[in-house]
């Protein structure tokens, strides 16, 4: 304390933050003493996509919010890339939003680590779960009896088909493949035009194709329940060697053209926008981008089923689900549940949303949309073609981070050239460690 | 307590902001991640003790480890003397006093400014394109395409470029080190008959032994966290874990299959490794680096 002077200043700051803390504080507790009277609940959802399902969200989220005033709504949406990381962050922290849009594959993933991270829908009134078909609900959404989440859409793999290409190059297309027909119609494909080639497929895709390969020939898991495998080296060697015959006979372009792949975008993948390419395979829940991108006719094929599968079938999943956060409050947690009702059965909402998240899993919603005329025939024609045969649910194993960057790696791996034999041997060294390792029963 | 210590203490209290954060943000977290390293941790669920065996892991069951570990180093060799040389060529270039050496010297320096940021590696991956813009300069000159980001012997020196290209932070210290020598040298040397290059050898260098070493030793340090550059320009490491350094292997198994006590292991292995190198120059430094005094 050097004089008065500066003792008074010293005073008159504390004074005003002791003042600026107690107003702040006061008002808080005003603002909440304000919730609880008018019964306003604040929750926030989380969702990624591109702009067309943004626009759609958002629209429904308003009409949402119109007929449940006492609800307010915070949208957090953005892209797929780093949503994952995010939102498993956010889990760990307990700061996730209170609905939030999950990848399915990731729900055996969170169950193993907490199970009360999100609420059994199951015992959620506010929502009615008797207009999803039960047997997806209990192979997709549902563990050890909890129903985690409610599928937003179904969504089928598929192969899309560039019609001019086909009628350029006076090929057939074909309802169902078989490796044997992509191998010969490649051939003659690139053979005719060294540019052109039958499947605009980099790395990436043929993850897909490696799943549904050796899920097709090991029988549907490709691991047993307790992490043992469930195929015959020869089967994975098969598929390998299957992969570089694609590549030299040229019916994929070179893994060069990988370089200008941008996930979660691939109708943009150039072979394909070109129209250089006669097929492409991707999710039919992105078939309004690829018909909005297009310049030239679409339609739908079967995927490709191998020569010795033991299951004759094509993926067929939720698009991704819809969560609640269990560490809420009451009128958190009735909120969000109203508004996951809202958004997957009332008829409205799924006008307004369209086919961005596939056709609704919701009989009512699926409905309301069909009678419209709002599902594109390419997207009805895809999922038809897909039902006809039906993978049993896949193995938590097949569905974890790690072991889906080992087979991706052996892919790459074969698409630079590598010995087929080498690379199954390596891979199944690699997954029996892996499997030893995470945890899942 | 009299006027002269209530001062120092004054000191300290200004202190005390930093001094939290140092603790809270990082030695608590340096200290945490020690510990997590003996322990399993995926994120979502409890820690469980695991003793060494993440540090076991790492060398027998790791499949990425050791190629990373490679990689790594061979980043470091390739980025580390490329860039101090270049350091001191344009150093020792822009140390004249010509008319707009300034401009270059600012020229230089530049790119050290902005970094190896997500937006600068977003470019210099775009400029390596097969169609990109080195190619279709290269295609001016007759010379065919490159396949820069997908073969597995250019990758890695494409994203050290990257890093070379600032070599302008380390420029300026040379040139710091340069004006600090006395003309008298050049003057004594020029009387005894000696020409330009023994002057740079006998006299320059020598003197310069300290930048040198300060140079190395910060280089090599920073080029064996490097993380951005490689994840960025190449795509998480590819092609085949061309370009897969030690920083993005940590990345993945703790962002990404969230295996938090396997990646502070990988972290302290980092760690142990920079220390171990930076130890090898200091032990070094005292056969070649001469200090004035």
């Amino acid at each position: 304390m050097r004089n008065g002077r500066t003792l008074l200043q010293r005073l008159i700051v504390v004074v005003l933050l002791a003042t600026f803390t107690l107003v702040g504080w006061a008002g808080g507790k005003s603002e909440e003493e304000a919730e609880a009277a008018e019964e306003q609940v604040s929750v926030r959802f989380s969702w990624w996509g591109g702009q067309g399902r943004h626009e759609a969200t958002l629209e429904a989220l308003d009409l949402f919010m119109e007929e449940n005033p006492g609800i307010d709504v915070e949208a957090e949406y953005g892209g797929w890339d780093g949503y994952r990381e995010r939102l498993f962050t956010q889990l760990a922290g307990g700061t996730n939003p209170h609905l939030m849009q999950i990848d399915q594959p990731w729900l055996s993933d969170i169950w193993a680590q907490g199970q009360d991270l999100l609420v059994d829908l199951n015992d959620r009134p506010e929502v009615d779960v008797s207009r999803f078909d039960e047997q997806f609900l209990q192979n997709f959404a549902t563990i050890d009896d909890t129903l985690l989440g409610l599928p937003t859409g179904v969504n089928a793999w598929t192969f899309i088909v560039n019609v001019d290409f086909f009628e350029q190059h006076g090929l057939d297309i074909q309802e169902e493949w078989d490796y044997q027909t992509l191998l010969d119609y490649g051939r003659r494909v690139n053979q005719a035009n060294p540019d052109h080639y039958l499947l605009a497929l980099v790395p990436a895709h043929m993850n897909s194709m490696f799943r549904h390969y050796m899920r097709q020939v090991s029988g549907g898991s490709v691991f047993n329940e307790d992490g043992s495998l469930a195929f015959e080296r020869e089967q994975l060697v098969g598929f390998f060697e299957l992969l570089r015959s694609l590549y030299e006979n040229n019916v994929v372009p070179p893994r060069a053209e990988a370089e200008l792949y941008v996930e979660g975008q691939d109708w943009e993948l150039p072979v394909w926008a070109e129209g250089r390419a006669g097929m492409i395979s991707d999710w039919i829940s992105f078939m309004p981008s690829y018909i909005d991108f297009a310049e030239f006719n679409l339609d739908v094929a079967r995927f490709a089923v191998a020569d010795n599968a033991k299951v004759d079938a094509v993926e067929i999943r939720p698009v991704q689900v819809y969560s609640v956060k269990a560490n809420a409050s009451e009128a958190q947690i009735s909120a969000s549940a109203k508004l996951i009702n809202f958004l997957l059965n009332d008829p409205e909402a799924a006008l307004v949303q369209g086919t961005q998240r596939g056709i609704p899993a919701s009989k009512t919603a699926a409905q309301a949309l069909i009678e419209e005329g709002a599902v594109p025939k390419v997207t009805s024609r895809a999922l038809e073609l897909a039902e006809r045969g039906s993978f049993p649910p896949a193995s938590p194993y097949l569905t974890n981070a790690q072991i889906h960057d080992a087979y991706a790696d052996a892919v790459q791996r074969v698409a630079f050239g590598q010995d087929a034999e080498t690379v199954a041997d390596d891979l199944i060294a690699q997954f029996r460690q892996l499997a030893g390792e995470l945890d899942f029963d | 307590m009299n006027r002269a210590q209530r001062y120092h203490n004054m000191g300290y209290v200004y202190l005390i902001p930093w001094i939290v954060g140092f603790l809270v943000f990082q030695l608590f977290p340096l200290g945490y991640s020690l510990v997590l390293s003996f322990y399993k941790y995926p994120l979502l669920g409890e820690p469980t003790f695991v003793g060494v065996r993440n540090y076991v892991k790492m060398f027998t069951t790791d499949p990425n480890f050791m190629q990373s570990v490679r990689v790594t180093f061979l980043y470091v060799v390739l980025v580390v003397p490329t860039k101090i040389i270049f350091a001191l060529m344009v150093a020792l270039l822009s140390n004249m006093s010509v008319r707009g050496v300034g401009l270059f010297r600012m020229l230089f320096y530049l790119p050290s400014i902005f970094g190896s940021s997500v937006a600068i590696s977003i470019l210099w991956r775009s400029m390596f394109l097969k169609r990109g813009l080195v190619n279709s300069l290269l295609s001016l000159l007759g010379v065919p395409a490159f396949p820069w980001l997908t073969s597995t012997s250019l990758a890695l020196p494409v994203v050290a470029s990257l890093q070379v290209w600032q070599f302008g932070s380390s420029m300026v210290i040379f040139l710091a080190g340069l004006k600090q020598i006395p003309t008298d040298y050049y003057d004594s040397a020029r009387i005894d008959g000696a020409n330009p290059w023994q002057m740079l050898l006998r006299v320059t260098l020598p003197l310069l032994t300290p930048m040198i070493f300060f140079n190395v030793v910060m280089q090599t340090i920073l080029a064996f966290q490097d993380f951005t550059a490689p994840f960025i320009v190449t795509n998480r490491g590819g092609p085949l874990h061309a370009t897969y350094v030690l920083g993005i292997h940590i990345y993945n198994h703790a962002f990404t299959y969230f295996n938090m006590g396997y990646g502070s292991g990988l972290s302290w292995m980092l760690f142990l490794v920079i220390m171990f190198f930076t130890a090898l120059i200091f032990r070094s430094s005292r056969r070649w680096v001469h200090y004035e005094s």
